[in-house]
């Protein structure tokens, strides 16, 4: 429909303020992630956003401990609670899409699993700072508390709700004439769902993952209850970045909160069209 | 007054020109079909005119008055849309009082308008229904009541029969025409189905590619095609349309079909057509129902044929006849006795022969 | 009356039926395993004064048996009330911000236009930031030689040194803002795909009809998207309730007890308190209260689904 002119204007103006304020706590945090030591804490008078002297000595000192400007040497790297958020959130992702894989076309072909769909749902209705005390307790008794398997396993059955919702979606769509015509032709069931079904909702299995992997990666409460120094995460060990000689280690954070951005700001761009989907469980499609 | 004039009206999407320098004066009151082949640019047209699209190019005056500035929402045209475009949300009775509410109407009077139109489409009993539960036939009946209800003087109507079974598009087809009676007002009608166009319409015109093929009355268009397309395009089955040369043999004129053998012209008007033909290679176009079937020995003009297939369509029968590479369809009555095989001539009957340019496609020597 | 006949099922049928519960299986066992064991485990540990530093394992919690005691003692904790009605204040302030913001961003962004695509990823980006870097990124933006007082000061054309992390108020509003800044591109995404699934021609016939902009967003738009809106608005809402990572990283839950929301006092008393069984009372208590709301909710919108239908 044609519109005027002006209209344009405005909307462009609007936008252009919106998109301002969405970027700028990311950019300040990235342009800090590139400040010497001697620019992390300014007067106000003197206050900058590009860095005078760019540096890559922020992401030195979190993975090595130290670097030139800074006298305060932080024994623990960053190492180790990367590679932490990695595993965890992989497994936990691995286990939550593997789980509600299985039970998503279980439930959309054969009608089974009863109370399946609104028990996983009812998983992310509460705090999960109201239900952690017996998981705790449950953790400790089983060794859990502070291993890859532990976290993992929490958080395969956190992000469950999502992979089981999206993923039933997805095998609702599938039109079943393809299968019926597979089983006909002599298939069994689950050679079906492997063969002719799980092929043709790849893509969308792949969203589902990286969907799910965005959640576990994203984190921070569940990482602080059940993990105390081998397998802290990096929103926990981000938060631990500070020491009472050197106040706020405002660069070095920013270094590594940039790290711990980049993955889901470029998963998400990815999975554009599904995460309507996908934060609705399945209610809305885009 | 509501005329509609389009003022070399041309619209462009990128390099495909939808519609090409298009002129066309709508006179008030009258039922215009917009009449083409999908892609011929008549959506487009409409949609011009409603304002839903801006032309590239010339200009669309309602009553002598300039549209271009003038919004959609402002123009005050009733249009129905192919699918309806039914607010499914709303009851029946709040899609019919939708135009007159955002116009501001008094209370009252909507309540008496949507009464009168209920009635007058026979929607009474369905007034508070969900539109969900309608089946199509209601559902273009609302579509066309809501737009008729804030008595527009245009209306707009795009292939407003189309998805309907064919009983109550008979139906709809006495009921539009009914409805303009009753509001008279100018209406503007895009259909694909030449029998549509031809029943409703007080002038038809006829659109291919974009270009303006022929504009005039159904009773002009159908027995005066200006060129080979709107010959095609109107009557099923479609006109028989014959190659063949313009031969000049001693002194009177032939049609050579080729391998079809040569036919005599005896008629006059047609002589006189052949005459002004620049070109030896003509097309000559006869309609099917406009050819007799003789025996042989008859020594009239024509060719001689085969039957080659007979097809009983119910109220007529069709007689497909061949001959070297030509074929023809000729339309006769029900349960007509002939075999198949039987060697006939085809006659060409006084003044029901048209003659066209092999090249340019176009009528020769039309007045 | 006659009695209902069992559907009678072919062997693909009941094949695929044995099938489907092993496929469900893993998820059953998950669910279990977090649900049933550990909500009994919570219900008996919330029985007691138990505590991880009482040197008896949970499971002689019945030694120090209060019976009701943990949930007598919620009624009267201001504490607690406190920080829900603090959670409470953010839901019914952030939630709907959120929805007017994503609202009109989303009229903004239903048309085509050049550009729509990357201004629509870039406005995406503040919700796939992890929740705690972002409160970090606040942090820092709130600090008072931060770039907000440098941006105010800009504004005002005087020098502004407010420590916005420092006051019980300014706390508040900074955690809201965070919040909003975050989620308020949820709401946009959702409304949107509401807002584009409103047929096109639909909006074209209204227009047609004489409706102008504000007619057709009124009565043929937001009618359409009252499903999608009330979607948006529960997703929000119960996630909101939860807010604890971009607010503890930012205040703590400070100054004092300015901005502790539930999740943070739970996380206060689990860690500096240790009063697990009370903890696990007021767990307990949240879930029964979540889960009614939820019950009377869904059966209000099966009840108005119904009226709708009828």
């Amino acid at each position: 429909m044609p519109k005027p002119l002006h209209s344009y204007i405005w909307r462009y103006a609007l936008i252009l303020i919106a998109v301002g304020l969405a970027l700028l706590p990311v950019a300040w945090m990235a342009t800090m992630a590139f400040k010497p030591h001697t620019e992390w804490v300014t007067s106000a008078s003197d206050l900058h956003w590009w860095p005078h002297q760019e540096t890559w000595g922020n992401f030195e000192y979190i993975f090595t401990g130290q670097t030139e400007a800074v006298t305060v040497s932080h024994e623990r790297t960053a190492g180790k609670p990367i590679l932490a958020s990695l595993v965890t959130s992989l497994l936990g992702t691995l286990i939550a899409v593997v789980a509600g894989t299985l039970g998503a076309y279980a439930v959309s072909r054969f009608k089974v699993g009863g109370n399946l769909p609104l028990g996983v749902l009812q998983l992310r209705l509460f705090p999960p700072l109201a239900v952690m005390i017996p998981v705790m307790i449950m953790w400790a008794f089983l060794g859990a508390m502070d291993t890859w398997w532990g976290l993992s396993l929490i958080y395969g059955i956190v992000t469950l709700p999502f992979a089981f919702w999206l993923m039933k979606t997805f095998f609702d769509e599938v039109p079943r004439e393809i299968e019926e015509a597979a089983l006909v032709e002599g298939c069994s069931w689950f050679r079906v769902f492997w063969k002719v079904t799980l092929p043709m909702v790849k893509e969308a299995l792949a969203s589902t993952a990286l969907f799910v992997f965005i959640l576990n990666w994203s984190d921070y409460v569940i990482a602080l209850l059940l993990t105390r120094k081998e397998w802290v995460t990096i929103p926990v060990y981000m938060n631990s970045l500070s020491s009472a000689m050197s106040g706020q280690m405002y660069g070095a954070k920013a270094a590594l909160g940039l790290i711990a951005a980049l993955p889901p700001v470029i998963f998400g761009i990815a999975i554009q069209k599904y995460l309507v989907r996908g934060l609705t469980f399945g209610a809305l499609k885009q | 007054m509501a005329s509609i004039e389009l003022i070399n009206l041309t619209k462009k999407f990128g390099d495909l020109t939808a519609v090409n320098d298009l002129n066309l004066v709508i006179p008030d009151k009258e039922f215009v079909a917009l009449l083409g082949p999908s892609g011929c640019g008549k959506t487009t047209t409409m949609n011009m005119i409603a304002g839903i699209e801006m032309p590239s190019e010339g200009s669309i005056l309602f009553g002598g008055e300039d549209m271009r500035t003038i919004p959609a929402n402002k123009r005050d045209v009733g249009f129905v849309f192919q699918n309806y475009a039914i607010f499914t949300h709303m009851t029946v009775r709040k899609n019919l009082e939708f135009g007159l509410k955002v116009r501001g109407v008094e209370k009252s009077e909507i309540k008496r308008r949507v009464q009168n139109m209920a009635d007058l489409m026979r929607l009474n009993d369905r007034l508070d229904w969900r539109t969900s539960k309608l089946s199509v036939n209601e559902l273009q009946k609302v579509a066309i009541g809501r737009s008729a209800v804030t008595e527009p003087e245009i209306f707009l109507l795009d292939e407003p029969l189309s998805n309907l079974d064919a009983a109550f598009r008979a139906f709809m087809r006495t009921e539009l025409k009914h409805l303009q009676h009753e509001f008279q007002q100018t209406m503007v009608y895009v259909t694909h189905d030449q029998i549509e166009a031809m029943s409703l319409a007080d002038r038809i015109a006829v659109l291919d590619m974009g270009l303006l093929q022929q504009y005039g009355t159904p009773n002009e268009v159908y027995n005066k095609p200006h060129n080979t397309f709107v010959a095609n395009f109107m009557g099923s089955p479609s006109m028989n349309l014959l190659p063949c040369r313009l031969t000049n043999g001693g002194g009177d004129h032939a049609l050579d079909f080729g391998d079809a053998g040569t036919s005599m012209i005896e008629d006059g008007e047609l002589m006189r057509r052949c005459k002004l033909a620049r070109n030896a290679d003509v097309v000559f176009g006869m309609r099917p129902e406009d050819i007799d079937i003789q025996p042989r020995e008859v020594g009239r003009p024509g060719i001689d044929m085969e039957v080659s297939f007979v097809e009983p369509i119910g109220p007529r029968t069709v007689v497909h006849l061949s001959a070297g590479s030509h074929s023809i369809k000729v339309a006769k009555d029900k349960q007509y006795p002939i075999e198949l095989g039987a060697k006939v001539k085809a006659e060409f009957p006084k003044g029901r022969c048209h003659i066209f340019d092999a090249e340019s496609g176009n009528a020769i020597g039309l007045e | 009356m006659t009695k209902k006949k069992k559907p009678v099922l072919t062997t693909l049928e009941r094949e695929g039926k044995t099938l489907g519960l092993y496929m469900t299986l893993p998820a059953q066992l998950l669910l279990l395993f977090i649900v049933a064991f550990p909500l009994c485990m919570q219900l008996y540990v919330s029985l007691s004064w138990w505590g991880p530093l009482d040197g008896v394992k949970w499971y002689y919690a019945y030694e120090s048996l209060n019976w009701f005691g943990n949930y007598g003692e919620i009624f009267s904790d201001a504490k607690f009330w406190g920080s829900l009605g603090r959670t409470f204040l953010i839901v019914a302030v952030v939630v709907p911000v959120e929805f007017l913001l994503g609202l009109g961003l989303a009229m903004l962004f239903a048309d085509k236009f050049p550009g729509k695509r990357v201004f629509y990823s870039i406005m995406l980006m503040p919700m796939m930031i992890v929740p705690a870097v972002a409160g970090y990124m606040f942090f820092m933006l709130f600090q008072s030689s931060g770039p907000i007082n440098d941006i105010l000061s800009a504004i005002s054309g005087t020098k502004v040194d407010t420590v916005w992390l420092a006051d019980p108020d300014l706390a508040m509003i900074s955690v809201m803002i965070a919040d909003i800044w975050q989620w308020t591109p949820l709401m946009f995404l959702i409304l949107l795909a509401g807002m584009v699934g409103v047929p096109e021609d639909q909006i074209k016939a209204a227009t047609l009809l004489g409706a102008n902009a504000w007619h057709r967003f009124w009565r043929i738009v937001l009618p359409r998207m009252k499903t999608v809106m009330i979607i948006a608005l529960v997703i929000r809402s119960v996630e909101c309730f939860k807010i604890f990572d971009i607010l503890y990283v930012m205040t703590g839950g400070g100054p004092g007890v300015a901005t502790k929301s539930i999740s943070v006092y739970i996380l206060d008393l689990t860690f500096k308190d240790l009063e697990w069984s009370y903890v696990a009372a007021i767990g307990l208590f949240i879930l029964v209260a979540l889960s009614l709301i939820a019950v009377v909710g869904i059966y209000y919108m099966q009840a108005a689904q119904k009226k709708a239908e009828a």
